[in-house]
Parts: structure tokens; C-alpha cells; sequence
């Protein structure tokens, strides 16, 4: 009996979508809505990725960038929205072409304080793994480039290799 | 708000440079994050390589390298979009040269094909699609005096030039004194009639300089001419505060209607005169896009300085003798400044000797440039830039090093606007003339 209950709603409804009631049927079944199917989203699983800075030299400013494996997906946010965070104080750009590149610069906070920036210090972005799971280790560090204040006071290239970034 | 040009670093290759600085890239390697730090500390007043390119590190010459200037670099460091636009690199474009003491440069309204030289020994010389044309357009070399700061001096075409072929002409004669006269375009478009149509007025000069020389039809179709104080020093007879000569004036006279002067002069002594106190004003000019007048006004041994007036705002007394650019002249301590519009910028002797007053951009070459104020200087060639932003006087940057980066200038005897509102430099001693270009 169960089972016929069912059957039998189904051909009433039928009935109904195709607007019958021309034929004498006395007694039509209004339309219903059919609810929407429900979408579960997926989460992107976003991690933190989290890059150690340091140096044995006063480091005025400095600029590298990280490469990633684009098809393990990219840093949360583009372009100047990436989703980094310094932890000193000091000012950061970035840039994340979504393409496999997230490009880097600090300068201190606030130079008549510190001329230097405050090293040690980490960077922590978060990263969206939208094909794969990503590790800082598996990150490239490149075009390291170091500002230092020279004998005239004044900001220039310094030896990038002391600029360690990991 | 008084700009003070002294005060403005000049624009050399530092020597930390490996190229030449360009917005944003004052050690001129390529914009990278150590310009950025330079910046900042600029900003903070820290010592950075901005002291040696100031104009590459204020990115957008508002007067002064802030911090939102080294954001702006730090944000191109890491290849974002800049939030600041920079001020366009320019060079100079010899346009013509082989001209003889050449001190002006213009061209007629509504004509972009032709420009005219004036030299400063009698010839009009005429550039047709940007070839000298052998035969001068008008040879008033043996009607003038020349040399020293006398000669044919200045040149302006009558606003319906075209239709009209009047054109006007400001020189010193055989006995020194100035003349004011009218000349016509000959039946062919090349030449001049080489008879004057008219001469308006001679005024007797007593010494042989500060002659000025300009003239410029203003915004109300009236003709402006510029009339040094008489010459020798210090204003001996004191002719720029007299009302009653045309001496160390801006004079306004109505081409069509003279004698009779235009409503709106100073009156109470001479009738044409416009604005007094002025000791030699060589160069002036209109912003053709709002109307407003700068006159530069050669100073006495001190300074120099450009003098402001909003359109159609004459009666002005600009200072001299009493004044010379923002200082007392005489007498030297406390003099009365009543009644006195001082200038809006002026330079020391440091800085040169004679200014040479230009134009405010308006041209479609250079974009970035335009309501920019230009002028320089005679004797040092260096050249600066300001614009007139309302009640204020801000982004003040020198230009030299990026129009004249060799130094090969040999003495700019004034600026010149084309019928598009292009920007050129006359180079007397070398007889170039220049345009002002994007690089």
C-alpha cells in the first residue's frame, strides 16, 4: 500500500504540470514549486603558509619573490589583496599574479625610529589549495634584493645572499 | 603663496646614479624597493639619493616627497599600479637652427604650419613645415638698434592673423627709443609688407637697457606690451611707480581704437598703462586656457620673480623700485608694501641672473604637463615648472637636467607657443630653437 500511495501522487502531479482540466477533470491540482536541489559547497582548503626572515646585516629594505605551483592553486586574494601579514610592524606590498608568483617588499614602519627593518620576523600568507596541497618548503624564494644604509646615509643595493628568507 | 626657487634641489645626476633618475627612480637603476626606502626616508627627512633627484622621488610635484610618494614606489617595486601619476619625462627637439641672436618664437592663431623666429638683429624669420625659409619674413634690420638689450624684441599676431594678416611688432629704433608698431602679411602668406601699416607710439629711452619687449594679445583682444623702466640701475628716475610714462609698464592698448584706451586701464597719467612697478618685464604671457597673466620681471642684483595676475585683474603695482622680487629695494629696510602685488615665486642670485618667463602648458603632446607653468632662467639655463592651483602656487620641480641633461644651452633668451599650444626654447647664443617634447 505504501508503495501505490507514491505511485499515485506522481500521476497527479503529471496531471497537474499539464494543465488539465479541459478534459472535465473536476477536480485540478494546482501547480507546486519544486524545491531547489540543495548546493553544498566544497571548502577550498586555504593553509598558512609561514616564511621565516632574518639577517646578519641591517636590512633598510628588501624585496624577493615566492614562487608556488599555480596548479595547487594561489594565495588567498589578488594582486595587492593577498592575504600575507608581516609580524613586525614594518610596511608591506604585495603583489600575487595568481600565476605562480607572489612578489614581496618591506620597508620599515617608520624610519626615524628604525631605520632598519625589524628582522627577525615572519611572513604568514594564507594560501587556497585549490589543486593540491601546498608547504612552505615546497615554496621558491627569488629575486632576493637588500637595501643598506651606506657610509653617507643613504639606501643602497646591499648582498641580497644575506637576506635569508625560508 | 610665495615659491621659493632657491630652496629647490637642483635636479643633478647624484652620485649614486646609475642612469638618469626618472620618476620614481632617483639612483636611475630601474624602480625597485631601494627607491622606495629612499623615498620614505626623503619623506622623513632622512639622507637619501632623493637629494640628488628630488623630482624623481615627488612623484607627482606637489610640492614636497611625502610618505604616500614611497608607497606609491614600494607599490611599482612589486609591479601593483601606481596611485600617483608621475610627472612626464621631457626633452628638447631642435626644430630649427642657424638663426641669428634668435629671442622669440610664436606662431599666428589658428595657423599650425608656420612658426616665426624673431632675431634679435631685425628678421622675422619664417619656419614653414619645419624648414627655414631662406628669405626672412620681415627684414627690419636696418629700421632697428641692436645689440646689448636692444633690437626687435618681441612679436604678436593679431587674433584674426589669418583672416586679417595684421601682426604686431615691439623693437628699438635707430636712436634707441621704442616703437610699437604695425606691419601686414604681403599677398603672399610668406612675407611681410615691408613698410609699417602704422606705428602706434615711440617712447623715448634713456638708457640703453631694460628695454622689455614683449607683447601678447590678451584674452580680451587687446593688445599687452611690456616696457622695461628706462634702464641704467635701481630705477634712477623711478619710472615704475611713476604713472605718468609708459616706462617699466604693462601697457594695453586697443589695436583697432588707438588713441583712444580701453575701459579698465590704471588712468591718472599715461593711458595705456595697464600694471606699473615693474623694472623689465621681458616675457610675459597668457594662459590661454584660463585667461590668467605671469609676468616675469628681470630683478636688479638680487632677485628675480614671476608676478601673478588672475584674468582680467590689472591696475596692478608689482613692487619695483620700492621692491625687488619680495625684498625691500628702496628703501632696503622697511619700506610700505601698500598697495604692492607681490610676486607669487622668485629666485635669488644664485640661482641666476634674469628670468626668461614662458608659458603654461596647454599643448596635447604631453599630457602630464599641461597647466604647468614653465620659465627659467637666462644666465644659469636652469628651468622649473610650477602650477597655479587656485589661491596656491604648488609642485614646484626644476626641469633641467631632464631638457638639458648635457648642459648644452647656451642662453635661453625666451619660450615660445605654437597655434596648438606646443612649448618651445629659443637658445640665443646657438641659434636653436627647441620644442619641448615627451621623451
Amino acid at each position: 500500500m505504501r508503495g501505490f500511495g507514491v505511485f499515485t501522487t506522481i500521476a497527479l502531479l503529471i496531471a497537474g504540470c499539464g494543465g488539465g482540466g479541459g478534459h472535465g477533470d473536476p477536480n485540478p491540482v494546482q501547480p507546486t514549486s519544486t524545491p531547489a536541489p540543495a548546493v553544498t559547497a566544497t571548502p577550498i582548503p586555504t593553509v598558512n603558509l609561514v616564511l621565516q626572515l632574518s639577517s646578519s646585516v641591517g636590512v633598510a629594505a628588501a624585496s624577493f619573490s615566492v614562487g608556488y605551483e599555480a596548479g595547487r592553486g594561489s594565495f588567498s586574494g589578488s594582486g595587492a589583496q593577498a592575504q600575507c601579514q608581516l609580524g613586525s610592524s614594518d610596511t608591506l606590498a604585495v603583489n600575487d599574479d595568481d600565476a605562480g608568483t607572489l612578489k614581496v617588499a618591506i620597508l620599515p614602519a617608520d624610519p626615524t625610529r628604525a631605520q632598519n627593518l625589524a628582522l627577525p620576523t615572519t611572513l604568514t600568507c594564507s594560501f587556497d589549495e585549490t589543486g593540491g596541497t601546498v608547504t612552505t618548503a615546497g615554496l621558491r624564494i627569488g629575486d632576493k634584493k637588500i637595501g643598506v644604509i651606506d657610509g653617507n646615509g643613504v639606501v643602497v643595493a646591499g648582498d641580497s645572499s644575506r637576506l635569508d628568507v625560508r | 603663496m610665495l615659491l621659493v626657487v632657491a630652496a629647490v634641489g637642483h635636479c643633478a645626476r647624484g652620485a649614486y646614479a646609475a642612469g638618469a633618475p626618472s620618476c620614481a627612480d632617483p639612483n636611475g637603476d630601474g624602480v625597485d624597493v631601494i627607491d622606495a626606502a629612499n623615498v620614505l626616508r626623503a619623506a622623513v627627512g632622512l639622507p637619501s639619493t632623493c637629494a640628488s633627484a628630488p623630482a624623481a622621488c615627488d612623484l607627482d610635484g606637489a610640492g614636497g616627497i611625502d610618505r604616500e610618494d614611497a608607497l606609491d614606489v614600494l607599490r611599482r617595486a612589486v609591479g601593483l599600479a601606481p596611485t600617483r601619476d608621475c610627472l612626464p619625462h621631457l626633452q628638447l627637439t631642435e626644430v630649427v637652427h642657424d638663426l641669428d641672436l634668435p629671442l622669440f618664437v610664436g606662431a599666428a592663431p589658428g595657423d599650425d604650419t608656420r612658426l616665426y623666429v624673431v632675431e634679435q638683429t631685425g628678421h622675422i624669420r619664417l619656419v614653414k613645415d619645419g624648414t627655414l625659409a631662406p628669405t626672412p619674413f620681415l627684414d627690419l634690420s636696418r629700421t632697428i638698434s641692436s645689440g646689448g638689450e636692444r633690437g626687435l624684441l618681441g612679436l604678436a599676431f593679431h587674433p584674426q592673423y589669418v583672416a586679417t594678416g595684421r601682426f604686431f611688432v615691439n623693437y628699438t629704433d635707430t636712436a634707441g627709443n621704442t616703437v610699437i608698431a604695425e606691419y601686414r602679411r604681403a599677398a603672399d602668406p610668406d612675407v611681410a609688407e615691408p613698410t609699417a601699416a602704422r606705428v602706434f607710439f615711440t617712447v623715448t629711452q634713456p638708457f640703453a637697457n631694460h628695454n622689455g619687449g614683449m607683447l601678447a594679445f590678451g584674452p580680451d583682444g587687446l593688445l599687452y606690451i611690456g616696457l622695461g623702466d628706462g634702464g641704467s640701475g635701481g630705477d634712477p628716475m623711478n619710472n615704475g611707480q611713476r604713472l605718468d610714462t609708459k616706462l617699466g609698464k604693462i601697457l594695453r592698448i586697443d589695436v583697432d581704437a588707438y588713441p583712444t584706451p580701453p575701459s579698465g586701464n590704471v588712468g591718472g597719467g599715461d593711458p595705456d598703462v595697464w600694471d606699473f612697478g615693474l623694472r623689465n618685464p621681458f616675457r610675459f604671457s597668457f594662459d590661454r586656457g584660463t585667461g590668467d597673466l605671469y609676468i616675469a620681471d628681470v630683478g636688479q642684483d638680487r632677485f628675480e620673480e614671476i608676478d601673478f595676475e588672475p584674468r582680467a585683474t590689472g591696475k596692478r603695482n608689482y613692487g619695483w623700485r620700492i621692491t625687488e622680487g619680495t625684498h625691500c629695494f628702496d628703501p632696503p629696510s622697511g619700506c610700505n608694501l601698500t598697495g604692492i602685488t607681490l610676486p607669487v615665486a622668485e629666485y635669488g642670485h644664485d640661482a641666476g641672473c634674469a628670468v626668461i618667463g614662458g608659458y603654461v602648458y596647454r599643448g596635447a603632446r604631453i599630457p602630464g604637463f599641461v597647466g604647468r607653468y614653465l620659465y627659467a632662467d637666462f644666465c644659469s639655463n636652469r628651468i622649473w615648472s610650477f602650477v597655479r592651483d587656485g589661491a596656491r602656487l604648488t609642485s614646484q620641480v626644476e626641469l633641467t637636467d631632464d631638457l638639458d641633461p648635457t648642459h648644452a644651452l647656451g642662453g635661453i633668451t625666451s619660450f615660445g607657443e605654437d597655434a596648438a599650444g606646443e612649448l618651445y626654447v629659443v637658445d640665443g647664443p646657438t641659434g636653436l630653437v627647441f620644442r619641448i617634447d615627451p621623451e
